[in-house]
């Protein structure tokens, strides 16, 4: 038996430093990698780029990628194509990757429905253009043998639009490490309450929306506090950021590695993720759960996977006035907070790594055939 | 004393069937109960709400004016005949209630407000899901037109919003999420303990509900556990449908199939075990779901459309990817282990608290508030 998996990622190493950038997809790689390595595969990454890297016993190499078309890569995907002949199994890691040509015994993962914003290039365009787009994404989210979604809106959204592939589909919902995100031994003994916006500093993930609610809610109650934690995409956008938190009092912004933000939510009173678009089952949001927090969320893609409003936290409408509203409520009523929290950390239980390597490993036995009979659950 | 005009109280409302002509009678479905509670509610809040029907009768049923419209003929799932009736007959109201997306085309009347209950265009034998070219092109014109046209869409799931915003995104605003809801005080559980373990299939007869995945799991586990019985409860859409489901359960052993009038469901669903939502198509926040919730069963659902919205797999309910494989196995497993029954279904019926028909009615009074002004304004 073959166990080479060959896997074709976007960007995870950056060809001039090496460094991975750290975001929810290269976590998810770094998990995928390790458990095919533990079930007794050799998972090969390839990648856009001119080198190749070896991170966290992982190799990665380089790929020329030409250009992007219709939101695919389509060189990317032939030089992939070729490099692998005499391979027998394939990941590829985004569904943009897996158009024109899928291998046999090949997976594709999803990782939330991107393309729900009104600045999506694809979305925007009607006619030839629209169609083309739609009939690659058809494609990329049809052909290979098994379609992994992390949330269920994306199995929806394509059975509502291309029914009859429900066959060859998987959801596997994100996954939490309850290790190292758990809730604090003890509750903030203080005056103030934290409210944290965990997430990068873009407009889809809300910042704006939060921004707004840190305004209006910090002259409202003299105790509350707004934490802005996360990178942004360039210099510029931090500093603008760090500006405007100098500038409005009990607002802080800061970023802080990965290793010290279960310490950072532990910290917390409530989690908000005002999502606007393009979200699966967020990891932040998990991180909040099984943090104990109560979480604010709106009703965006995989987010209404993990939160049910009014039992494990608030799912709200993607407004300003609505997380407002939210904020205020659970401000005012910290009981509440609490009994949200409480159902939010046991509901995290249920999206635990051991969960989530079980359901791959599943997964993987239904296409690949070698491995040992995995109870999902 | 100069008395202010009253804003018009009146609220044209469009619906498919409600009562029968000829007889009288109600078809008691899911829709059918929405609209009851819905005239509730607004009568409550000191609206006048008149409904109009296809028919050619006028009733007057549990309190409801209903009148009778002519109709025409079904054109790409929607009635268009009936919607220019509607608009005619309603000149001089300036709210109207359009219960179904397939009746909000092609006139509007202004400040109106469209329902969803959730996708039913998700199956590859679906008429216009199968057609393609200027056909299908117009099938999506008047879909879209139904869904965002109307000064707001109400959708009992978050499926349909997280559908539209990936298709059409930028109506996000005119959108807004209110779940079905459960009378708390018909649906809740009692404590017993017996030998038999009884698996309920509430559902009507039908494929997409997951009727034949039920009756393949029924056939296995029965044989396999002399101490289960399957309870098919529910009606068909043809007598013959009935006739057989008859037929068949006389041939297998510990298989009941019956209906009950709408008030004994509860009781019925206080006498299962476990309760089957199998549905592998067309499903919003399903009411059978919710009532299970609230009886405090352990629930086996598919992960299709809204039962996504209550159901979070091993926290509340089991939720999976209906085929008879797994479904067989979802339930066996809820059979021999009785104590995760248990954890199921006390969190299932705490999850039900927050499906409440008070919380249902508050969040429609805020969302009608929003799109007509506080009532007699």
């Amino acid at each position: 038996m073959d166990h080479r998996v060959a896997l074709l990622n976007t960007v995870f190493a950056l060809d001039d430093t090496g460094c991975v950038t750290c975001g929810g997809g290269e976590r998810y790689l770094i998990e995928l990698c390790g458990l095919l390595r533990e079930l007794d595969y050799d998972p090969q990454v390839w990648q856009p780029g001119t080198k190749t890297h070896e991170i966290e016993g992982i190799r990665v190499a380089g790929l020329p990628w030409g250009g992007m078309e219709y939101g695919t890569l389509p060189e990317l995907n032939k030089q992939f194509r070729e490099r692998t002949a005499g391979y027998d199994k394939f990941i590829y890691f985004v569904p943009v990757l897996a158009f024109p040509h899928v291998r046999p015994c090949s997976v594709v993962i999803s990782h939330s429905v991107f393309w729900d914003s009104p600045l999506q290039p694809w979305t925007a365009h009607g006619g030839p253009v629209r169609e083309e787009w739609l009939r690659r994404l058809h494609q990329a989210v049809t052909a290979p043998d098994l379609f992994v979604s992390v949330d269920t809106n994306a199995l929806n959204w394509i059975r509502a639009l291309w029914p009859g592939y429900e066959d060859r589909q998987v959801y596997i919902p994100s996954f939490v490490e309850t290790g190292l995100f758990h809730p604090a031994e003890q509750s903030p003994d203080r005056q103030k309450t934290v409210v944290l916006f965990p997430r990068r500093l873009e407009w889809n993930r809300g910042l704006d929306a939060a921004k707004a609610a840190a305004l209006v809610l910090t002259q409202r109650f003299a105790t509350v506090e707004f934490h802005f934690v996360g990178q942004g995409a360039g210099a510029v956008t931090e500093d603008e950021m760090r500006h405007w938190a100098e500038a409005h009092p009990r607002c802080r912004y800061y970023w802080a590695p990965m290793r010290e933000m279960p310490e950072v939510y532990r910290r917390a009173d409530m989690v908000i993720l005002p999502t606007q678009c393009s979200e699966g089952t967020s990891l932040s949001c998990l991180e909040a759960m099984a943090s104990g927090k109560a979480v604010v969320c709106t009703r965006v893609g995989g987010l209404t996977d993990l939160v049910i409003d009014g039992y494990n936290g608030r799912l709200i409408e993607a407004t300003p006035e609505a997380l407002i509203a939210a904020i205020d409520d659970l401000f005012r009523h910290p009981d509440q907070r609490a009994r949200l929290g409480a159902k939010a950390a046991e509901t995290a239980q249920c999206f635990s790594l051991k969960k989530w390597r079980r359901r791959w490993a599943h997964a993987l036995s239904t296409i690949w055939g070698d491995l040992h009979a995995v109870d999902p659950l | 004393m100069l008395l202010t005009p009253c804003k018009d109280r009146r609220v044209a409302i469009l619906d498919t069937i409600f009562v029968l002509d000829g007889s009288c009678r109600m078809t008691y479905g899911g829709a059918e109960r929405y609209l009851i509670l819905l005239h509730k509610l607004l009568v409550d809040l000191g609206y006048e709400p008149h409904v109009w029907q296809p028919g050619e009768m006028t009733h007057e049923v549990e309190g409801i004016r209903v009148s009778g419209l002519p109709w025409g003929t079904v054109e790409y799932s929607g009635i268009p005949v009936l919607n220019r009736q509607f608009y005619e007959q309603t000149t001089g109201y300036d709210k109207a209630i359009y219960l179904a997306p397939n009746l909000a085309f092609p006139f509007l009347r202004p400040r109106s407000v469209v329902i969803s209950h959730g996708i039913g265009w998700d199956y590859p034998t679906h008429p216009w899901i199968t057609a393609c070219g200027p056909f299908k092109e117009e099938w999506y014109r008047r879909l879209q037109f139904g869904l965002i046209a109307p000064d707001l869409l109400v959708s009992v799931d978050t499926n349909t919003l997280n559908w539209i915003r990936a298709l059409w995104p930028g109506y996000e605003e005119r959108t807004v999420y209110i779940p079905n809801c459960v009378d708390l005080d018909a649906y809740f559980p009692v404590e017993r303990q017996r030998e038999k373990v009884v698996v309920l299939y509430p559902r009507r007869l039908d494929l997409g509900r997951g009727l034949d995945d039920a009756k393949i799991a029924a056939q296995i586990i029965t044989r396999r556990h002399d101490f289960v019985e399957f309870h098919f409860v529910g009606r068909a859409m043809e007598d013959a449908d009935e006739a057989a489901m008859h037929r068949w359960v006389e041939e297998h052993p510990r298989c009941r199939y019956y209906w009950v009038p709408m008030h004994e469901m509860p009781a019925v669903y206080r006498e299962a075990d476990i309760v089957l939502i199998p549905t592998r198509v067309g499903e919003g926040t399903s009411l059978s779901c919710l009532e299970a919730m609230a009886s405090g069963k352990a629930i086996v659902c598919g992960h299709v459309g809204g039962l996504t919205d209550l159901i979070i797999d091993g926290l509340n309910g089991r939720l999976i990817n209906v085929t008879p494989e797994t479904l067989t196995k979802a339930i066996e497993d809820l059979i021999l282990h009785p104590e995760t029954r248990c954890i199921l279904g006390q969190r299932a019926l705490a999850t039900a608290q927050a499906f409440s028909l008070t919380a249902w009615k508050r969040k429609w009074t805020q969302a009608l508030r929003a799109v007509w002004g506080a009532p007699g304004s």
